[in-house]
């Protein structure tokens, strides 16, 4: 049994993925719990999306890959927070015009590069075999910044994903920090892409912290919780993708969304099951 | 009247007198709030009186600079709005919070102790003495390491006035706070009012019941998207008065009014 736990990671780019999809499991299952508490999840989905362009126009530019996907998530951001700024237009309708267009931009501009098709299914899919020293050292860095602002913006990121409307009468400026946030959602999805890819990672971002969320009555313990989901089911996908030979994002994603099943019947504090089982102590006597 | 450069902010040091100066509200072309003027002194406790969609909600919302001001100008203490960090307190309807955020009662009453210009500091001690203090008042201490998710309505209330009391605020402004709440809440809020009637604190309730308006308030605003008229609720309360505001809305019974409040309800 040891031996078939151990054995995967004999191999370097096996220690190396392991590493990549734990902090990855880390950072997406944080950042997740704003994106869960301020009903940003389709905004998430949005902004990994949008990456596809950023890294096309990247490659034909020979500048830095990692660059290019960051300017565009943030840039899809921006812009949806300006088409909807004053409820010029909803939200998800912002999201779902620049969404698509984009994707599109992004198959359009691929499609034009023949050469490039190999690369792209590492940016839909994840490629954690493929994560190279440097790679890991870039997605640390950053996480580590982004855990850093997180913890340092702590009462007002609380207050503001709890209660806007206090929090614009207290003075704080909303419209600044919820973009800081958007940003470091941004970095987060960048340093995630490697390892779980642009299609999972809204995923990895909404799944863990969506499975916390119904156990906890805490912000800080809801964080705590979902990190462990996310790292345990980062883990277990790392084994599933070596022993059953598929792709490691999906792995990852569905081991978390077994995970959140689970809790989602069983959880003593918001779960189905208890709900329906009361329901049905409580018609017999 | 002081004159202070744009950027210079002040905090309170004594309870607020509000001056309302012709301001106008719309939303999308709608006209909420025309045209209204009026006075409060300090330590005032008043009544926003008017039918639904008459903008109350409007008017407190601008008071805590959550709307611009389409025209005319809110003093408090003689300085225009936006120049004071801490002093008005603003305490929503209870139809407006996420209940679902996994937050306790203590974590939301001590967001009443939040300051931007600490964004990194942990709570004082005296913050935390402050805290517990707002809790205590408000009954709601034992319920303090408690999700606001599986409180009754009057005690996610309660919590929602301690986080104001927390703010330390010379100018407390409730919005419809009796709504759905039980008996014990109101008489807590009650208690409440009439403690800080004695530190001068200035109060404005919006609310639609006209009994309690007549008998608890120094003096009453009735509003109709205008001011109707405002003073001592003796004066304000005519039956002209209250036609004016509430239009086919109001039944007079003998002495007794009754608002229709069941056929009109306030766009969302």
């Amino acid at each position: 049994m040891l031996n078939w736990l151990l054995t995967p990671f004999t191999y370097e780019f096996m220690q190396r993925g392991l590493i990549a999809s734990i902090i990855v499991g880390i950072i997406c299952s944080v950042v997740g719990c704003y994106v869960v508490t301020m009903s940003m999840a389709f905004m998430g989905d949005a902004m990994a999306h949008a990456i596809l362009p950023g890294v096309a126009i990247a490659y034909i530019l020979n500048g830095s890959l990692t660059i290019g996907a960051l300017a565009a998530s943030i840039i899809i951001a921006l812009g949806i927070g300006q088409l909807s700024k004053q409820g010029r237009l909803k939200e998800d309708t912002a999201i779902g015009i620049l969404f698509s267009a984009f994707l599109a931009l992004g198959i359009l501009i691929i499609s034009s590069i023949r050469t490039y098709a190999v690369d792209l299914s590492h940016i839909l899919f994840g490629n954690i075999l493929g994560v190279s020293r440097k790679d890991l050292i870039f997605t640390a860095v950053t996480v580590f910044v982004v855990l850093l602002f997180i913890i340092i913006f702590y009462r007002i990121f609380l207050i503001i994903s709890f209660d806007q409307v206090y929090a614009r009468t207290v003075k704080i400026p909303v419209e600044f920090y919820r973009n800081f946030m958007l940003v470091l959602m941004a970095l987060t999805i960048v340093a995630s892409i490697q390892t779980v890819g642009v299609v999972m990672v809204a995923a990895m971002l909404v799944t863990p912290a969506a499975a916390a969320f119904l156990m906890s009555k805490r912000l800080p313990v809801m964080m705590a919780l979902s990190v462990l989901i996310g790292v345990f089911s980062s883990i277990i996908g790392l084994y599933v993708s070596y022993y059953a030979n598929v792709a490691s994002g999906a792995a990852i994603v569905l081991t978390a969304t077994i995970i959140f099943l689970i809790i989602f019947l069983f959880s003593p504090r918001r779960g189905i099951f208890w709900r329906l089982l009361k329901r049905v102590i409580f018609h017999k006597s | 009247m002081a004159i202070l450069q744009n950027d210079e902010k002040i905090t309170c040091l004594e309870p607020a007198r509000l001056d309302i100066e012709n301001i106008s509200i719309s939303y999308d072309g709608h006209i909420a709030i025309e045209n209204m003027s009026f006075i409060i002194n300090h330590g005032e406790r008043v009544a926003v009186i008017g039918p639904n969609g008459a903008g109350k909600s409007t008017l407190f919302k601008a008071l805590v600079g959550l709307i611009q001001l389409e025209s005319g100008k809110i003093f408090i203490h003689g300085l225009p709005l936006g120049h004071h960090y801490d002093c008005v307190a603003f305490i929503p309807q209870r139809e407006e919070v996420d209940w679902m955020f996994p937050v306790t009662v203590k974590d939301v009453v001590e967001m009443g102790r939040f300051k931007e210009t600490s964004i990194i500091k942990r709570l004082t001690k005296q913050d935390k003495e402050i805290v517990l203090e707002a809790m205590l008042q408000m009954d709601i201490l034992e319920h303090a390491n408690r999700s606001i998710d599986n409180l009754s309505g009057g005690q996610q209330q309660r919590v929602f006035i301690a986080r104001a009391l927390a703010q330390k605020p010379h100018v407390l402004l409730m919005d419809e706070p009796f709504n759905g709440v039980d008996v014990l809440t109101q008489e807590i809020v009650w208690n409440l009012l009439d403690k800080i009637r004695e530190r001068k604190v200035t109060v404005m309730i919006a609310t639609h019941d006209l009994n309690i308006a007549s008998l608890k308030f120094d003096s009453v605003i009735l509003i109709n998207k205008k001011l109707i008229v405002a003073g001592p609720p003796s004066k304000v309360f005519t039956i002209p008065n209250l036609q004016k505001a509430f239009g086919n809305q109001i039944i007079f019974v003998g002495n007794n009014a009754i608002v229709d409040q069941c056929c009109q309800r306030e766009p969302k």
